[in-house]
């Protein structure tokens, strides 16, 4: 035995049969690289088109990706009878975030895939009448309306936990084939070379280990964002992380590797996120997002007033869902990507009070003080269906003796000033680890044209991996891109698969078991992983200039020369787990690549004319500038709508 | 295509789980008086943290518990109910009864019988 076996823990057989060496190829017409919310979407949707789909995923995709472990909210159904704004509008009035052409494409389409899941299966309105006379219940269609009770913008998902189990069935009863545990490590090209057209991609079991080759005349990756390249975010970080931990940025990683190119990736390790420190996610009190409206009181049971986005004081709980004065409607700053729209909070001067003393610390989300409806409707609709909520927190809390008919759930203590951001609530101590704190969430996407398209021919995008997050925007974006993946696989030639591209990428998948048991590997996957994020910590933190960039990027280099071919695997899953750590490393240099070109454009006063993208061409990373909306220019429509019915025509008939 | 050993040559097909040993909590306990092997958490379980144990209908191996992400929807996939999360809070989530100001911990010994009974909506 050698000592890499054996590290005083008991050995185990694997339970699989385990065959390393064995290489099965399927030959599909549309692949789906991730079966989360916008996989399986997509993966539906060409399949309904007729092509030959086949969707892979790490882990079993019935309650696979974020979306697998439930969802509250469904955002920004612009195109509901009832709402207040259209989508064009919306994305006329709406801020230059980049890509606004892809967060027009997931609005447009919000409200049709909500329906569309109805049909499938998912229960989204409250049928029973629970809520009959609820100020949340839209009472012609029985939805249950979150944050803004006038308009009807977004929607509770009256559940939401069972998303991924009625996606799934749907999948397979589109015949779309499924290859689960399957890891893609990279995706192959014509002739193997970057920016060519896809032709398939490369994968492993991480059950028996086998090799699998995928040709493909399309490829969607719908592989979600890329965490943890900060932190390494094992055990007691797991539970306050809010991102699947699968998402480690393989999508990104292997589009980049075939010339994909990539946009807004400097802004990583910037916002919102989680950090490793933080509480279980909608674990604590809180008076914003899953919670809203919840009311906060002091601790001597004092309430805390509200006011609105004017700065109105707000004297009732209903008050809080009512829009503004000028307000076209409250919804999700996120997705609705609209100034204005911001929901009521507690009032702007609570630091200050606190500090003279007129409200005393902690605060209690005072659940048994709030209407009964609204209050089942916190617990029972949100906290009984989110991600990660459900058996954790419904289930625990309710174990421990808590009861929201008759308790109050304490927010943590914090210095005055950070109950005015969100974060103090939300995952607590947002200032602790602030340069790394953030793991995704505006780090950027892989750029596509008004198809979803990629700059690689047959290569598409939906979901986080193009910047479309949450699950609206996720089912949203994969049915668009499953219909157009489909139709370009329609009009499109089988490429040749090229056998050095494949056995280069054999040899990289398997060198960490072909090295496991000699001398030099004694790297574990953990090891490797801290390694990345200690450059990252150091190189891509708050302060970041060209030479400390440059070096996080030969640090990074060094290591994939040198703990990096010595780095083990004693099974499949440890397999997946070292790949996942050279994935990390791509990305990080990935993010260090962008944040190099931005500050090179800053200095030649280029910043804020346009969209800087980065790509790899020849092995070398080039930065291209285009120029402000670029996708209503040139070949493209001029008017959004155009657009949209342009590349909708095949599909709409 | 190739299918052999071509170039490959030293791999062992022999492999091993090699169990973690915990982190901050167990992860997931199993009753062993109440599971009866048929792995249905394990086939949910998207990080491997469960994996099937090699004696046939036998309790699954908590394989990693340190990489689970405790969504607990091994869970949920127990028809049994043999399954149980212990979340990793730290000790630090409490509540306040509203109308005798008594502040309880989750999970402290304690905390008040549980009263609450209504399952979540949607279920």
């Amino acid at each position: 035995m050698d000592f890499q076996a054996n590290r005083g823990n008991e050995q185990i057989r694997w339970p699989y049969a385990v065959r390393y060496d064995k290489v099965n190829c399927v030959t599909t017409d549309v692949l789906v690289i991730g079966g989360g919310l916008a996989g399986c979407c997509a993966g539906i949707a060409a399949a309904r088109r007729g092509q030959r789909v086949a969707v892979c995923d790490k882990a079993p995709i019935k309650k696979s990706g974020c979306g697998g472990a439930g969802m509250d909210h469904w955002n920004t159904v612009l195109e509901n009878p009832d709402s207040p704004m259209s989508a064009e509008e919306n994305v006329e009035k709406g801020r230059d975030t980049g890509m606004c052409h892809r967060d027009y494409i997931a609005e447009k389409g919000a409200w049709a895939a909500l329906l569309e899941l109805e049909k499938m299966g998912l229960n989204i309105r409250d049928d029973l009448d629970e809520f009959a006379g609820a100020p949340t219940r839209d009472e012609k269609s029985g939805l249950l309306k979150a944050y803004d009770y006038r308009e009807m913008v977004a929607v509770k998902l009256h559940g939401g936990n069972f998303i991924k189990p009625v996606l799934y069935s749907a999948l397979k009863d589109a015949g779309a084939e499924t290859y689960e545990r399957v890891m893609i490590t990279s995706l192959l090209t014509e002739n193997g070379e970057q920016g060519k057209p896809v032709a398939g991609a490369t994968g492993f079991s991480l059950e028996t280990g086998e090799f699998y080759v995928f040709s493909a005349k399309s490829v969607i990756i719908t592989a979600g964002y890329a965490c943890s390249m900060w932190i390494y975010n094992l055990e007691i970080t797991g539970n306050s992380y809010r991102w699947d931990p699968n998402e480690i940025g393989e999508g990104l990683a292997i589009a980049w590797n075939v010339g994909a190119e990539v946009y807004g990736m400097h802004r990583a390790g910037s916002t919102k996120g989680n950090n490793p420190f933080a509480w279980p996610r909608f674990g604590i009190g809180n008076p914003s997002n899953t919670w809203f409206p919840c009311s906060i009181v002091d601790n001597n049971g004092k309430e805390v007033p509200w006011e609105d986005v004017n700065g109105k004081p707000l004297t009732d709980v209903l008050s809080r869902n009512m829009p503004a004065e000028g307000q076209p409607y409250i919804g999700s700053s996120k997705s609705d990507n609209l100034s204005g729209i911001g929901q009521a909070n507690i009032i702007h001067d609570l630091p200050e009070r606190i500090r003279a003393g007129e409200y005393e610390l902690p605060l209690w989300a005072d659940l048994a003080g709030m209407p009964e409806d609204e209050r089942r409707s916190i617990w029972g609709v949100m906290i009984g269906n989110e991600g990660k909520s459900r058996f954790t927190l419904y289930d625990l809390y309710t174990r421990s003796g808590f009861d929201p008919d008759k308790d109050m759930l304490m927010a943590p203590i914090e210095k005055p000033e950070n109950y005015l951001k969100f974060g103090a609530w939300f995952h607590g101590e947002p200032d602790v680890v602030k340069p790394w704190r953030t793991e995704n969430g505006g780090q950027g996407e892989i750029a596509c044209d008004w198809n979803l398209m990629t700059n690689v021919p047959g290569l598409f995008v939906a979901g986080a991996s193009g910047g479309l997050e949450g699950c609206s925007f996720a089912c949203s974006s994969g049915f668009y891109a499953g219909n157009r993946a489909a139709e370009f696989a329609h009009k499109s030639e089988r490429r040749t698969l090229n056998r050095q591209q494949i056995d280069t990428e054999r040899e990289r998948v398997y060198a960490p078991v072909e090295r496991c048991g000699s001398a030099e590997a004694y790297v574990s996957w953990k090891e490797l992983w801290g390694g990345s994020t200690r450059v990252m910590q150091q190189c891509c933190g708050e302060y970041r200039t060209i030479p400390i960039l440059r070096q996080g990027l030969k640090w990074l280099d060094s290591i994939k020369r040198t703990e990096a071919k010595q780095t083990y695997a004693r099974n499949p899953h440890e397999l997946a787990r070292v790949l996942e750590c050279e994935t990390r490393i791509t990305v990080s240099e990935i993010f260090l690549n962008a944040c190099i070109a931005r500050i090179e454009a800053e200095d030649a006063g280029e910043d804020g004319n346009g969209y800087i993208f980065n790509k790899l061409e020849n092995g070398k990373v080039l930065t291209l500038h285009k120029e402000k909306m670029y996708w209503l220019k040139g070949d493209n429509e001029a008017t959004y709508l155009e657009n949209y019915l342009k590349c909708t025509a095949e599909e709409r008939g | 295509m190739h299918g052999g050993r071509e170039g490959l040559t030293s791999m062992d097909n022999n492999c091993y789980i090699v169990p973690n040993p915990s982190g901050p909590t167990l992860a997931v306990s199993i009753d062993p008086e109440k599971c009866v092997g048929c792995n249905s958490c394990v086939n949910i379980c998207r990080i491997q943290t469960l994996l099937p144990n090699p004696e046939h209908g036998k309790p699954p191996v908590v394989a990693y518990p340190d990489e689970c992400w405790y969504c607990a929807c091994c869970v949920e996939a127990c028809p049994r109910g043999a399954l149980e999360m212990h979340l990793p809070i730290n000790q630090r989530i409490f509540f306040k009864r509203k109308e005798t100001g008594e502040v309880f911990r989750i999970g402290a010994a304690d905390c008040p019988p549980k009263s609450y009974f209504k399952p979540p909506v949607g279920w």
